[in-house]
């Protein structure tokens, strides 16, 4: 039986490369096709232009916040979940978008994506 | 409040000077409109030093001077207004604060006069004065410096002999020093909060590619305890340095000794480079897998071999810390059949934490890895 996640295009936007290498292995784990990881938001707004069919975005990233990601990402249409280590989100910026605390094991990540993505 | 005759201004009890004694004279004849009009105008006449002195009759020049002294050494801010709004006495505090140099120079003016304020009286001013009651509170005042304070103020009706309102006092200990410190502790709390979450991650990343599901275990235990020092070494060196930055020598030096490479195997040289706390973390994993591939497969596999790792500063427009990494004098190369997560992770954490491009070189000579990067600056990344 194949992952509700197989062949779909995630990015995966994260400064921590040792944490974005686990995420990535989750993802390529269920089958899915990663995109990035973007180490900046610079990089991740790049990237968010590219076919997508959901997103993982810290919101911490070298001090500045993803949410510009967030809002290149909403505007095609495309779901994501935030993933932080950080107690206070803001609300208006993170809105309906599932967000999973780090750490995050691989079957809280997937049940996210597939919440944010209606699978 | 001491009892007066001429009015409560001098029921603080102080001492005023000849000058102050004519101000308070105008100042409470009219605040305190006509039933003490007529006999403060009279004292003002006579000349209010004379006045006001009699006003601390009962008390010795030695009390008057003590309690002054503690007026003026004292720092709160204390001051207090007439009915009308208008300042009749401020502590030294007080004056210094907001670079008034004399009290003549206040006295007589209110809120309106000084700061433009729409009203003589701030609404907790009114509020004591309508309460008739000490009521504390918390103000903000931008003294002499430009800065907003904020103090803890406890504002107090001044009462005449017959139990009459007839201006307010305020004595007010400043807390921004204190506001601040613990600003400062909660982002102190948030950041370390922040830390523990980014390391746990961390260390979950290290755990899932230390135990991969092709992996014999006591070699992922091994690999993962060895990711797990490098780790805290580099906290050991970003605490000595308070977490605000490390330089590159000391954070190599580390990784070559968390790996038990003793530096007789090792040169490294290069000019002072300083990275911000999350680049000395992750550049210490990154040598510290370069280590720990030169151990198991490399120079210091054998006994003979050795690391060189040396880095300078390209100059330009836009200058570039140049990394090399080199070992001599190992077994000959032979290139992996697939690169690993060690040598993946070099890649990606000095790409993703220092903007640099790595090339690996399998010489048969002696394994190199070459790093390009824009020199850190050690506010970058936090």
């Amino acid at each position: 039986m194949t992952h509700p996640l197989t062949g779909k295009r995630i990015l995966i936007v994260e400064d921590e490369f040792i944490v974005a290498i686990a995420a990535e292995d989750m993802l390529i784990g269920f089958g899915a096709i990663v995109v990035g990881p973007a180490a900046t938001v610079a990089e991740g707004l790049a990237l968010a232009t590219q076919p997508l069919d959901g997103a993982v975005l810290d919101i911490n990233m070298h001090g500045e916040r993803s949410y510009a990601v967030a809002r290149a990402l909403r505007a095609r249409d495309v779901p994501f979940v935030f993933a932080t280590g950080y107690a206070d989100v803001d609300g208006n910026e993170v809105g309906e978008s599932p967000v999973v605390a780090k750490p995050y094991g691989a079957d809280e990540l997937g049940a996210a994506l597939r919440r944010a993505m209606r699978l | 409040m001491g009892e007066s005759q001429d009015g409560a201004l001098v029921a603080v009890g102080f001492e005023p000077h000849e000058e102050l004694g004519k101000v308070l004279g105008k100042v409470f004849g009219k605040a305190q409109g006509m039933r003490r009009g007529a006999r403060m105008r009279k004292s003002a006449e006579r000349g209010n030093a004379h006045g006001a002195r009699r006003a601390v009759a009962g008390r010795s020049p030695a009390d008057v001077s003590l309690l002054r002294a503690f007026f003026d050494a004292s720092t709160s801010y204390a001051f207090a207004k007439d009915l009308d709004g208008r300042y009749i006495l401020a502590n030294r505090h007080y004056l210094d604060a907001f670079g008034i140099a004399r009290l003549e120079d206040l006295v007589g003016l209110t809120d309106k006069d000084r700061f433009g304020s729409a009203e003589p009286y701030s609404a907790n001013d009114l509020r004591v004065i309508e309460e008739g009651r000490p009521i504390a509170f918390e103000e903000e005042a931008r003294t002499a410096d430009g800065e907003l304070r904020q103090a803890i103020s406890t504002k107090f009706p001044v009462l005449d002999e017959t139990g009459s309102v007839i201006g307010v006092g305020s004595i007010s200990t400043d807390i921004t020093e204190r506001r601040r410190a613990e600003r400062q502790r909660s982002v102190l709390v948030e950041e370390l909060n922040h830390r523990v979450k980014n390391t746990l991650a961390i260390v979950q990343g290290l755990v899932r590619q230390s135990f991969g599901p092709n992996r014999d275990a006591a070699a992922g235990l091994e690999a993962f305890e060895g990711r797990l020092r490098a780790l805290a070494a580099s906290h050991d060196v970003l605490t000595r340095e308070s977490w605000e930055r490390a330089s590159l020598d000391t954070i190599a030096r580390e990784a070559f000794a968390g790996c038990g490479v003793g530096l007789e195997r090792v040169r490294i040289a290069g000019p002072e480079v300083m990275l911000a706390p999350k680049q000395a973390v992750n550049v210490t994993m990154a040598l510290h897998e370069l280590c720990t591939n030169a151990r198991k497969y490399g120079a210091l596999h054998g006994e003979s071999g050795l690391v060189v790792l040396m880095w300078r500063i390209a100059e330009g427009p836009s200058p570039r810390l140049q990394i090399e990494w080199r070992e001599e004098g190992g077994a000959p190369v032979v290139p992996p059949e697939r690169r690993g997560f060690g040598l993946r992770m070099v890649e990606g954490v000095l790409r993703a934490e220092l903007g640099a491009s790595v090339a690996f070189d399998f010489a048969p000579g002696g394994f190199a890895c070459h790093v390009d990067a824009p020199v850190p600056t050690a506010e970058g990344a936090a």
